[in-house]
């Protein structure tokens, strides 16, 4: 049997250093704060139970993000009913806002349709490359740009002075 | 983009989520490691002489019914026919829908489509994740029937391995070298069997009914590959 190269990490410390990734990708994708919550524990839990897959440090963040996003859409089609918070009440998840430009921008990301909003936080944030993005969400690179462009466009019709000029 | 990137970048994960989780991870180790010590003898504390040799008492019979399980293990994997696995040259299955947006369905929606009910076996197999993508013929607006490619991709861990297994309706976009060689038949099923031989990666592709799977793994040996494979044609009949 081929031997497979193992990556050891301390379970704790890529809690700790993946946190914030994990939350951002999951309060952007779900609705409730408690949603969120939920992903980003299930998501450390089955890294714990699968970290022998894990071959190198970008392996790992690939693989937290696909998860992160996997695990969101399963919370999302269970259809679980819990008494929910708006996460337009800001101040229950991050700290306030110091200008309300910033905050204005976030909403118009998360109104986008899902498609869009994960390859903008994936792109603009995470900065990822187009290829590393559809390794990870399974997309060829054409369509990751397709929708990229897409999402641009919408943004930049509903902001004054748009959001990002130019090509990918 | 500086705006966005302030926005989130003022988004902290709470340190009572992290601490929580960090704690539930704990409980799932200890939990393991504990059921590995009970199994051995059954008793949940070691105080004292009289359980420790209970305990190595119990050790040594079970490492012998193992040792006995291995060796009829063994002997029924001899015995059992083997798949004859074509050498298949490409490393990937490639998606085979068009160029394009590709749109994802949520499993119900899938499983309303193939007609199937996936959710016991991905539940018996640990499905970590999915991906379930359809094509649509063009200025379509409902799903079914006008669903023109599909294909779901279903992650599962077995035995700490990785396994990939994808279906379709509409078909795979297989190697040509898998299906065009030699066929094994198991359960009674046309199963053609590939090997990349470079990264060992093993593949499985047969039809039930309508439906068209393929099997996966980058790092099975060829018996644990089989095995599997069987349980799952078991389970399709």
């Amino acid at each position: 049997m081929e031997e497979r190269h193992q990556f050891e990490f301390d379970i704790e410390e890529a809690v700790r250093r993946y946190s914030d990734m994990v939350y951002r990708l999951a309060v952007l994708n779900m609705k409730s704060r408690f949603d969120a919550e939920d992903v980003f524990q299930e998501v450390f839990l089955k890294l714990f139970r699968y970290k022998n897959s894990i071959q190198s440090e970008e392996h790992l963040k690939a693989w937290l993000i696909r998860v992160t996003i996997n695990q969101c859409k399963s919370a999302a089609a269970s259809g679980r009913k819990r008494q929910t918070v708006s996460l337009d009440t800001m101040g229950d998840i991050a700290e306030p806002m110091k200008e309300e430009e910033y905050s204005e921008v976030y909403e118009l990301v998360r109104s986008l349709p899902l498609k869009y909003r994960q390859v903008i936080h994936l792109y603009y944030f995470e900065e990822l490359s187009v290829k590393e993005i559809g390794d990870i969400l399974n997309q060829k690179e054409g369509t990751v740009k397709t929708r990229l462009a897409r999402a641009r466009k919408l943004l930049n019709q509903k902001l004054e002075g748009g959001f990002l000029d130019g090509e990918i | 983009m500086e705006k966005y990137r302030k926005s989130v970048d003022s988004q902290h994960a709470p340190q009572a989520l992290i601490e929580r989780t960090l704690e539930r991870i704990r409980e799932e180790e200890n939990l393991a490691a504990s059921e590995v010590i009970l199994k051995e003898d059954g008793s949940a504390l070691y105080n004292n002489g009289y359980n420790r040799r209970n305990l190595y008492r119990g050790f040594l019979l079970g490492a012998a019914g193992l040792v006995a399980c291995l060796v009829i293990l063994v002997s029924m994997f001899v015995s059992r026919p083997r798949l004859s696995y074509n050498p298949v040259s490409d490393s990937m299955l490639r998606g085979g829908l068009p160029e394009g947006d590709r749109e994802e369905l949520t499993m119900e929606e899938y499983k309303a489509y193939l007609g199937v009910d996936l959710s016991e076996w991905l539940a018996e197999y640990e499905c970590s994740s999915s991906k379930i993508y359809v094509s649509y013929e063009e200025e379509a607006q409902t799903i079914s029937p006008n669903i023109q490619k599909d294909e779901g991709t279903f992650y599962l861990n077995v035995d700490e391995h990785v396994v990939i297994l994808k279906l379709s309706k509409s078909g795979l976009d297989l190697p040509e070298e898998l299906v065009t060689r030699e066929a094994s038949v198991l359960n009674g099923i046309v199963v053609y069997a590939g090997e990349e031989v470079e990264s060992g990666r093993l593949f499985a592709a047969y039809n039930i009914g309508e439906i068209q799977y393929c099997l996966i793994c980058n790092d099975m040996s060829k018996r644990q590959f089989e095995h599997l494979l069987k349980q799952l044609l078991q389970e399709e009949e």
